[in-house]
């Protein structure tokens, strides 16, 4: 009986007359079959077949399993690393807790939708790719059992897939380095209870779209692209209505449900997080119920209407023809047998010719080619997203000024040219082997380097062409913006040549890595490794410039003094990078192979044979000694002028100094009341002077019988005495910690004198390009270059972590006690003064003004420098800066007192409201 | 003239591609007979700089190949067996990139001259049309145009009218006789008709060892009165290749038709004395029945 049930429902299926003469009007329709049990059961078992080739197929593919480590990786390092931060701050909540693995869930199904737009949007279109559709729709299978199955299919291996996200939070708390102290409990049920609330439903709705988009374009293009799309759009409107309105009803509206979720538990504390499960309540429910019915109706729809026969839309550009009709050959006259004589030219001027020649066809086959512009696309939609927040410095709106575009739109794009260049040395140098055209290219009279520098050049081409749109970009947000004060100079500076070589120096690895190995997947591993290196590399606390292929200092742009230093380091790192690229390009031109043979036997002996022949015997022994020698010129400057510390040394000192030192915190010692400075300030050179004394006053009770001096360690100290005759007991300048012991005691009430001559200066360039605070035009630099007194526990690590790894002791958090005199005896300022007298000269170059704090008592100029003498009428907080730039003056008066206005010259754009601003009542 | 001395090459895998090689190229189209994996595609990717042997010399006029390949590539033209085209690439444009590879540097000549291949490969027509459409034949009417392409003095076709139709192939043998007085042609076939034809020197090869070197007449000269022919049902076909040596054996109209090979007449008598045909000479030769 049973044996015999499919084959009734088989029958039930087709019996009804009035819905057989429906399914004649409508073949294919799933939604006219009387559902009963057994047509159901029909319908699975029809299916099955197509589910189950759908399922194998994908699990066949290395893709498949690609997608899944990726996202595996990404939550397993949230976990294990303080590396990656998903979804905001975690704080006191444990990495672990339910409502974090809640979260990370959600937010990662953001990068998801890229993952189920790769998978579902593919199967329909993958029949049409392969041309398998014909064989496909002209079998008995029914269109709904096609379009279901493969739908399914693809689903369940989509969930599968995604479900990588918890697997990966699971694992990642086990892995050996984990930072045990930030985990808690494991909660089984916290692992699957996001899987119900957002992988299935969200899944559901993306596939549906995805699905319906990629068959009906059924166009690389639109599945590469359609995903970010999606993505840039919801970042979009999510930021554009994020301020609109609390009403939780508008969470409904937000198909990843993440509004929903943070409506839930808005009021969860730390505990609640810890513990608690996030459920399927309320607006998530809600919120879950209208997106999957909305993905159920859209793919029920998109079942009813698809036909198997309709042809793609195409935009403007026709298909490639595919059926070609052949001209038959006209057998009876004899053709013009004769072949023509053409004169060929294998001088060094026809091979410049070749070379343009490549380069212009190499460029145009990348730029017409699908991915170049599925991933440009992609690139242009996230600089789209991005660009919201220009002009925002926190809460304050600013002016879209040039250098902030600039920086926002190329980093936007970075990643997306990082890609390009990745995938397209790899098309470039393997190409011809793909395509089984190598045969033919290798046996004509090209040369090797000419062929590698043509492609060079059309990466380098595309590259340029890449930084053109991001320009493009940057100034059509501007205009945007309403802001027309286009800097354009600047963003050709900084995107040609300081963003440009960087892309160069990649490209040139790229070439050599390629020619190394002997397939174009191996090439990518290698390039893929050498970014995870660099990775690793970093985390390891190693952050010499010289050490990373292509690194250079961050610079910092001003509009009063440009990129200023920076130019030099910048400079001398990238020529550093460039002679050892262009060394590697030379060598890949050695190795690069022709003919069948690719393994790495037959590219040495290439290397062994070219290195003697050609004119690389001279140029790659040049270019590897001007390497060194230009590193030897770099590492002089930064480690030998300079002291160039690792960030785990630059931790140590904070950690020493808290070790050593911290025993005398509660030391009673003397107050500053008065500092008198001479500074001078040599902005062309950036050196700075300081000469000064300070007075400093015992005001506690009890005499003190050594002062406690602290010096930036950086500070070149000529002379530093203490009231008279103090003894230097302790002496530390790697710190910059010196106490001295008084020849008398300092008795309360009394005063003694600190002077002090000190030295700033900047000697060549340091590993990070150099600070910000003395510069050709616009120093910067305040009282904290000067001497202090006492130890301050500002200058403790801060970091917890840090300090846990440390072994030192838990910092207090809170603000201390009302009860703590120590504390209660400090200004926000400064722990070693209270109120001071202020009087300040400070000098600079003659076409400059220097600013202090205080009156200008007098200005002059000697021996070719410009003197200004401030003085404060009264007492101020121990806290002064002194600048210094060629600075244009707005002079205006609100009553009797005098308002001015330092500016640079070219940016006027707030002046006369600050004016107004100032003089408002 | 082109020299080949003693080459030998074998594969990382083991196999011996190449068996200490020698044969001397004149002008002309010179046949390479031999069956699939005889070594010819190997050999022909040797003199195509596209291999290195690992023994051996081969001189094109003065040019030593291995040594200069540079000036071995400036006057060779060649066709692989098995190529492919850059699909969304037009066949004017490629052919004109190959054009421009191969040293025409003037635009004007070059049009001209790969309009006139074009022609002559009868692909005109198609020229604008990108060459993933490409049929069979086309593609390999392409891909002759551009092994003629700059003034060759060598040329190599790695089998080159696989593919091709009846007409085309015509046209196209016509056409590598006609140049071939001037230049050395090799042409690869498993097809002896085309050698027949054509070809006024020939090599058989297998294995990777000459079996035979010369004329066709000489080869056909050879066997000469030692060909016997006889149409025989199933199951005698059989027992013949027992008692000779049989050059080939093929069906004709439900029946099998054996050639051997004998000095005298065979006590069978059913077999006829005929004349020999390349086929038969390449059978023999490749099945070891003579030795050169």
């Amino acid at each position: 009986m049973v044996k015999n049930a499919p084959i009734v429902s088989y029958k039930q299926a087709q019996t009804p007359v009035i819905v057989s003469a429906f399914i004649t009007k409508a073949p294919f329709s799933v939604y006219n079959l009387p559902f009963t049990i057994n047509s159901f059961l029909f319908i699975i078992k029809t299916m099955l077949p197509i589910l189950l080739f759908e399922l194998k197929y994908r699990l066949r593919r290395p893709a498949t399993y690609g997608y899944f480590f990726i996202l595996f990786l990404m939550s397993l390092m949230f976990v294990s690393t303080k590396g990656i931060q998903i979804g905001g701050a975690v704080g006191q909540v444990f990495r672990n807790a339910p409502f974090i693995i809640n979260q990370v869930t959600a937010v990662m199904m953001i990068f998801g939708t890229l993952i189920i737009s790769a998978v579902m949007g593919v199967p329909i279109y993958r029949d049409f790719e392969h041309r398998f559709h014909e064989i496909m729709f002209t079998t008995p299978v029914k269109k709904w059992q096609y379009l279901t199955g493969r739908f399914l299919g693809s689903y369940i291996i989509c969930i599968l897939i995604l479900s990588s996200i918890v697997w990966g939070i699971f694992v990642g708390q086990f892995m050996p380095w984990t930072d045990k102290e930030v985990l808690g409990p494991i909660v089984p049920l916290a692992y699957i209870q996001p899987i119900i609330n957002y992988i299935l439903p969200n899944t559901l709705l993306l596939g549906a779209i995805f699905f319906a988009s990629g068959s009906y374009f059924r166009s690389q293009l639109a599945i590469y692209v359609q995903g970010v799309l999606f993505i840039s759009a919801y970042i979009m409107i999510n930021t554009l209505i994020s301020d609109a309105d609390t009403n939780p009803i508008y969470t409904l509206l937000d198909p990843f449900g993440l509004s929903a979720t943070q409506i839930v538990t808005k009021y969860w504390t730390t505990a609640d997080k810890n513990v608690q499960i996030v459920p399927l309540q309320s607006w998530l429910l809600y919120n879950r119920l209208i997106w999957t019915a909305v993905g159920l109706v859209f793919s029920a729809l998109f079942f009813r209407f698809f036909q198997f026969t309709k042809a793609a839309p195409s935009f403007g550009k026709k298909k490639k023809s595919t059926d070609l009709t052949d001209t038959p050959t006209a057998a009876l006259t004899l053709p013009d047998l004769a072949l023509p004589f053409v004169p060929q030219d294998f001088s060094w001027a026809a091979s410049v010719k070749k070379w343009a020649f490549l380069t212009r066809f190499h460029t145009r086959n990348i730029l017409r080619s699908v991915p170049f512009i599925a991933i440009t696309l992609c690139g242009i939609f996230i600089l789209a997203t991005n660009s919201v927040q220009i002009g925002q410095l926190g809460d304050t709106p600013t002016l879209p000024l040039t250098y902030m575009v600039m920086d926002v739109v190329t980093g936007s794009f970075a990643l997306f040219i990082l890609i390009i260049i990745t995938f397209y040395v790899g098309e470039l140098v393997w190409k011809e082997r793909e395509v089984q055209l190598s045969g033919i290219i290798d046996a004509s009279p090209l040369s090797s380097t000419v062929n590698l520098v043509a492609k060079f050049g059309a990466m380098v081409l595309v590259e340029a062409m890449l930084l053109a749109i991001i320009m493009v970009a940057g100034i059509a947000i501007q205009l945007y913006r309403g802001f027309a004060d286009i800097d354009y100079v600047l963003y050709l500076k900084y995107l040609y040549l300081y963003t440009l070589p960087g892309y160069v120096l990649l490209t040139l690895l790229a070439f050599f890595v390629h020619n190394i190995v002997s397939n174009k997947f191996v090439g990518h591993v290698f390039m893929i490794m050498y970014y995870v290196f660099n990775i690793v590399l970093f985390a390891l606390d190693i952050n010499h410039n010289m050490l990373y292929y292509g690194n250079k200092p961050e610079v910092t742009y001003s509009g009063m003094n440009g990129f200023g230093h920076f130019v030099k380091p910048v400079l001398a790192f990238t020529t550093y990078w460039g002679l050892l690229g262009a060394a590697m390009f030379v060598a890949a031109t050695l190795l690069y192979q022709r003919g069948i043979e690719t393994n790495f036997t037959a590219k040495l002996r290439n290397f062994g044979q070219r290195y003697k022949t050609s004119a690389a015997r001279f140029s790659l022994p040049l270019l590897l000694l001007l390497f060194v020698l230009c590193g030897s010129f770099v590492f002089y400057n930064t480690n030998i002028l300079n002291k160039y510390r690792t960030p785990k040394a630059e931790r140590q000192l904070n950690i020493d100094y808290e070790l050593l030192y911290k025993k005398y915190e509660n030391k009673p010692q003397p107050r500053i009341v008065s500092s008198v400075v001479a500074a001078d300030i040599y902005p062309d050179t950036r050196q700075l002077d300081f000469k000064g004394v300070m007075i400093i006053k015992n005001k506690n009770n009890t005499p003190i019988d050594s002062v406690i001096v602290q010096l930036p360690n950086n500070a070149q100290i000529n002379s530093l005495t203490v009231g008279k005759n103090a003894k230097l007991v302790l002496n530390d300048p790697n710190i910059g910690f010196y106490i001295y012991q008084l020849a008398q005691p300092l008795q309360p009430t009394d005063s003694i004198e600190l002077s002090y001559n000190l030295h700033y200066g900047e000697k060549g360039f340091p590993n990070n390009g150099g600070t910000t605070s003395i510069v050709e035009n616009g120093t910067f630099v305040n009282s904290s270059l000067l001497p202090s007194i006492g130890y301050s526990n500002g200058g403790e690590l801060q970091d917890p972590d840090e300090r846990r790894k440390a072994k030192l002791p838990k910092r207090a958090n809170d603000m201390p006690p009302a009860t703590d005199s120590t504390n209660l005896a400090r200004n926000y300022i400064s722990s070693d003064s209270d109120w001071i007298r202020f009087d300040a000269t400070v000098s600079t170059s003659p076409d400059q003004i220097a600013i202090a704090p205080g009156y200008l008592q007098r200005e002059w100029t000697e021996n070719g420098r410009k003197y200004f003498h401030y003085k404060m009428d009264r007492p101020i907080l121990n806290f002064y800066s002194f600048l210094s730039a060629r600075y244009q003056v707005l002079r205006d008066k609100w009553n009797d007192i005098n308002i001015e206005i330092y500016y640079h010259p070219q940016h006027t754009y707030n002046i006369d409201r600050m004016v107004a601003a100032v003089k408002k009542p | 003239m082109l020299t080949i001395n003693n080459l030998s090459k074998t594969y990382p895998n083991g196999v011996q591609a190449l068996k200490n090689i020698s044969l001397n190229i004149p002008n002309g189209l010179f046949g390479l007979l031999g069956p699939n994996g005889a070594g010819k595609s190997s050999l022909m990717r040797t003199i195509a700089t596209l291999q290195d042997a690992d023994s051996g010399t081969i001189t094109l006029d003065n040019i030593n190949v291995s040594t200069n390949k540079d000036a071995m590539r400036q006057v060779l033209g060649y066709l692989p067996q098995e190529f492919g085209v850059y699909p969304t690439v037009s066949a004017e444009e490629l052919l004109d990139h190959i054009a421009i590879l191969k040293g025409v540097t003037n635009n004007a000549q070059r049009k001209e001259v790969v309009t006139t291949l074009l022609k002559q490969t009868n692909l005109f027509d198609h020229r604008k049309k990108s060459l993933g459409g490409f049929s069979g034949g086309m593609k390999q009417r392409f891909g002759i145009a551009q092994a003629l392409l700059g003034n060759p003095k060598i040329i190599i076709v790695d089998e080159p009218t696989a593919g091709l139709d009846p007409t085309e192939r015509n046209r196209f043998l016509n056409l590598l006789s006609e140049i071939s007085e001037t230049v050395v042609v090799i042409l690869s076939t498993h097809i002896v008709e085309d050698v027949r034809e054509l070809c006024p020197n020939m090599a058989i090869i297998n294995k990777g060892e000459v079996m035979f070197t010369g004329t066709p007449q000489a080869a056909l000269a050879k066997l000469h009165g030692k060909v016997w022919k006889a149409i025989l049902p199933k199951h005698e076909a059989k027992q013949i290749s027992e008692e000779y040596k049989v050059i080939s054996t093929k069906f004709n109209t439900g029946n099998i038709e054996v050639h051997i090979l004998s000095n005298h007449a065979p006590n069978n008598t059913a077999f006829e004395a005929v004349e020999p045909e390349l086929e038969d000479v390449y059978f023999a030769v490749i099945n070891k029945l003579i030795v050169d």
